[in-house]
C-alpha cells in the first residue's frame, strides 16, 4: 500500500532576478505514495505552483532530484522525459486561460494521444476522446463547441479530460478549482475523487483552500516562503499543528459556524518577506510571535512524532 | 438602535442591449437597520454587485435600467434624486469597498491623493488644507498603515495593503452605510483575517451599517448579523446568522450552498452538490427560478413562482413551505 511512487530530495529552482535569486523553492523534501493525494497548502508566492511545475520538469531545477518510480526526472533524456509525461500530468489553475480558443473540445483532448501517439488510427482515438468526456460529464453534443461557449466548470472538466487522455499514474492538480464557484467547486472535486477511487490515480493537490485540501488529500505539506515548514498526515495536521504558521493558517480560515463567532483567531502580523536572497534561518521568524535567537539559525525537517515533520526549532 | 437607514422594495435591475434583455435583479426586498451588518450571499451572477452598484446608482448608463421599485435611504428614494444631490450622498454617507484592490486605485497617483481627493469633493465642513491633510494622515493610521507611506504609489504596496488604502477611501468621510462588495476575495487567509478583523473594529468605533457581499459563508459566519441568500436576481431566504446557520427550515438552494463547502470540523467522504448551473439571465426559468437544479422540485414550481414564506423575521421563497400550511 505504501509504495512511493514519487519523491523529491533536496529540490531547488532560482530564478534569477537581475543579479539576485528570487528562492522559489528551496530545498523541498516530499514524497507521495502510490495512490494517495499529497495537499500541498501556501499563500500565493510561497512557491507551490513552480513546486509542481518543476516535479514534472515543466522548469527545469537548479538543484536535486525528483524520483518518480525509481528513476531519476532531472537525468531524463528527451525522449525518456515524453515518455514520463505519459504518466504524469497536470491541470492547469485557471480554465479560462489553459485551452487553446482556437481548438473545439474534441480536439483539445485529443491532441494529446495524436502527439503521444497512444492510438493507432483517428477512429481509436476518436472512440476515446468520447470516453474521455463522459467520464468527466461533458455531454456529447458538445464536442465541436469552442471553449468560450463553456463555463468554467466544464472548461474544468476539459481540462481534466485532456490529462487524463494519456492515462497518467500521477495528476499535479494545480489549483483546479479556486476559480470556481461554491456548487462548481464541489461537483469538480468529486469528480476527480471518483477518478482517483476508479482509475487508482495520485494526486499532488496544490491549494490555498485549507478546507479543501483537507476534504481530498491523505497527507498535507505547508509551504512558506519556498520551504516546506510542515508535513503530516491531514488529520493530524488539523488537529496538532506544530508549526507556529500552520496553526496561524489554520485559525486564519472563516468557519461558516456561529459556534466559531466568539472564536478567538490568532492574527499573524505582516507580509510575506521578499523572496530575493532571504536571510538564513526560519522565514517565518519576522511575523513569528514566538520567536526567538535561535531562529536565525537554518532549521531542518525533523521527525516529531511518525510521519509529523516539522522545521521548527521549538515546535508548539 | 433599530432604526431603518436603508430599505429596498422590490428593486428590479434589468441590462438592455440591442441582442438581449439581462434579468439581474427580480424584486428584491431588503431593508438595513442602524449599526447592523448584512450580508449578501451567493455565486457568480447571482445580481450581488448589481444590488449594490443600484445602491450606489453607479449602474452603466447606458444599458442599466431600473423599471421598477424604491431605495429608500434616510427617508428619501434615491433613484429619484437629481444626480446633484446624489453627488452628496455617494462617497459621503454612502461609501463602497471595491472587490479587486489591484485595479480600484489609480496607479498615477499617491494614496494620500487619493483619499484627500474623497476629502476636497465632500469638504462640508471646511476644513483647511492642513486639516485635510492630518484627516489624511489620520485615516491611514486607522487602517493600520503608517502616515509616512501617504507619499508611496499604489504598486508600492502590497496586496492586503493595497485593500487597507481602499478601506480608508472609503472610511475616509465616515459613511453611515457602507457597501463592502467582496474586500477580501482576492486576499490570502491571513492578511483576509487581518483586513476583516479590522473592518470589525472600525465598524463598531464609527458605528457604521455595513453591507457585506460575499461568496464565503465563513465570513457571512464571522462578520454578519443578517444574511440574504440570492440566486438568479432573487433573495431566496433571508434571516438573522441564526436563522440561517441554526434553524431547521431552509430553502433548498441554502441547503446545497452548505453542502457544497468541506466541513473542516467533520469527515465526510463526498460533498453534496446542487446539479447543473446557475440559469443563463437573458432566459429565466417560468415558475421558480431554482426549479431545474432543485432536488425538490415539484410540479407547481415549473409553472408559478412562489412566495415568500414567513416564520418571524426568517423568510423563504419557496413552495415547499407554502404547501405545509
Amino acid at each position: 500500500m505504501s509504495q512511493v511512487l514519487l519523491e523529491t530530495k533536496g529540490l531547488k529552482k532560482y530564478f534569477k532576478v537581475g543579479k539576485k535569486n528570487l528562492h522559489a523553492v528551496d530545498d523541498v523534501n516530499i514524497k507521495i505514495n502510490l495512490g494517495s493525494t499529497l495537499g500541498i497548502v501556501g499563500e500565493s508566492g510561497c512557491g507551490k505552483t513552480t513546486l509542481g511545475r518543476v516535479i514534472l520538469r515543466l522548469h527545469e531545477p537548479t538543484g536535486g532530484d525528483v524520483i518518480f518510480e525509481g528513476q531519476s526526472v532531472t537525468k531524463m533524456s528527451k525522449k525518456e522525459l515524453k515518455k514520463f509525461h505519459t504518466s504524469a500530468q497536470i491541470i492547469f489553475q485557471d480554465p479560462f486561460s489553459s485551452l487553446n480558443p482556437r481548438m473545439s473540445v474534441e480536439e483539445i483532448i485529443a491532441e494529446p494521444m495524436i502527439v503521444n501517439k497512444i492510438h493507432k488510427t483517428r477512429k481509436e482515438i476518436m472512440k476515446r476522446t468520447a470516453e474521455l468526456m463522459d467520464i468527466v460529464g461533458i455531454s456529447e453534443r458538445l464536442a465541436t463547441a469552442y471553449p468560450h461557449e463553456l463555463d468554467g466548470g466544464r472548461r474544468q472538466r476539459i481540462g481534466i479530460a485532456r490529462a487524463l487522455s494519456v492515462d497518467p499514474k500521477f495528476i499535479v492538480c494545480d489549483e483546479p478549482v479556486s476559480a470556481l464557484d461554491v456548487s462548481i467547486q464541489a461537483q469538480v472535486l468529486n469528480l476527480l475523487m471518483d477518478l482517483q477511487r476508479d482509475l487508482d490515480l495520485t494526486y499532488m493537490f496544490i491549494t490555498h483552500d485549507l478546507s479543501v485540501v483537507k476534504h481530498i488529500s491523505n497527507e498535507i505539506a505547508v509551504m512558506y516562503l519556498g520551504q516546506c515548514v510542515e508535513r503530516a498526515p491531514s488529520r493530524e495536521l488539523f488537529a496538532n499543528p506544530r508549526h507556529p504558521y500552520t496553526k496561524a493558517l489554520l485559525s486564519a480560515i472563516p468557519i461558516p459556524d456561529l459556534s466559531m463567532r466568539s472564536r478567538k483567531i490568532e492574527i499573524i502580523k505582516g507580509e510575506l518577506a521578499s523572496p530575493i536572497d532571504p536571510k538564513p534561518g526560519c522565514r517565518f521568524a519576522a511575523r513569528c510571535p514566538y520567536v526567538g535567537d535561535a531562529c536565525h539559525e537554518p532549521q531542518e525537517l525533523s521527525e516529531l512524532s511518525p510521519n509529523h515533520f516539522v522545521a521548527c526549532i521549538k515546535p508548539l | 438602535m433599530s432604526e431603518k437607514l436603508l430599505e429596498i422594495k422590490d428593486l428590479e435591475v434589468i441590462y438592455k442591449t440591442d441582442l438581449e434583455t439581462v434579468y439581474a435583479v427580480n424584486g428584491i426586498n431588503l431593508s438595513l437597520n442602524r449599526g447592523e451588518t448584512v450580508g449578501i450571499v451567493g455565486e457568480t451572477g447571482a445580481g450581488k454587485t448589481t444590488t449594490a452598484l443600484s445602491i450606489m446608482r453607479l449602474l452603466p448608463s447606458n444599458t442599466g435600467v431600473i423599471p421598477n421599485g424604491s431605495i429608500t435611504f434616510d427617508g428619501q428614494n434615491i433613484l429619484t434624486l437629481k444626480e446633484g444631490d446624489m453627488r452628496a450622498i455617494r462617497g459621503e454617507r454612502i461609501s463602497m469597498i471595491f472587490q479587486d484592490p489591484m485595479t480600484s486605485l489609480n496607479p498615477v497617483l499617491s494614496v494620500g491623493d487619493q483619499i484627500e481627493e474623497a476629502l476636497i469633493l465632500h469638504n462640508h465642513e471646511k476644513r483647511t488644507k492642513e486639516q485635510i491633510k492630518m484627516r489624511v494622515e489620520e485615516t491611514l493610521e486607522l487602517v493600520g498603515i503608517p502616515s509616512f507611506r501617504k507619499n508611496e504609489y499604489p504598486h508600492q504596496f502590497s496586496g492586503g495593503m493595497k485593500q487597507r488604502v481602499v478601506i480608508a477611501i472609503a472610511l475616509a468621510c465616515e459613511p453611515e452605510l457602507l457597501i463592502a462588495d467582496e474586500p477580501t476575495t482576492a486576499l490570502d487567509v491571513t492578511i483576509q483575517a487581518q483586513v476583516l478583523a479590522m473592518m470589525k473594529e472600525l465598524k463598531d468605533k464609527m458605528q457604521t451599517s455595513m453591507i457585506m457581499i460575499t461568496h464565503d459563508l465563513g465570513i457571512v459566519a464571522l462578520t454578519c448579523d443578517k444574511v440574504a441568500v440570492m440566486y438568479a436576481g432573487e433573495i431566496v431566504e433571508f434571516g438573522t446568522v441564526e436563522d440561517i446557520f441554526r434553524s431547521e427550515k431552509h430553502h433548498p438552494y441554502t441547503i446545497g450552498l452548505f453542502g457544497s463547502i468541506p466541513n473542516l470540523e467533520q469527515e465526510s467522504e463526498r460533498l453534496d452538490p446542487i446539479d447543473g448551473l446557475m440559469p443563463d439571465p437573458t432566459d429565466l426559468p417560468a415558475g421558480c427560478k431554482f426549479s431545474p437544479r432543485c432536488p425538490s422540485c415539484m410540479e407547481i414550481c415549473k409553472t408559478s413562482p412562489p412566495n415568500d414564506y414567513y416564520d418571524g423575521e426568517h423568510r423563504i421563497k419557496c413552495h415547499l413551505f407554502n404547501i405545509e400550511d
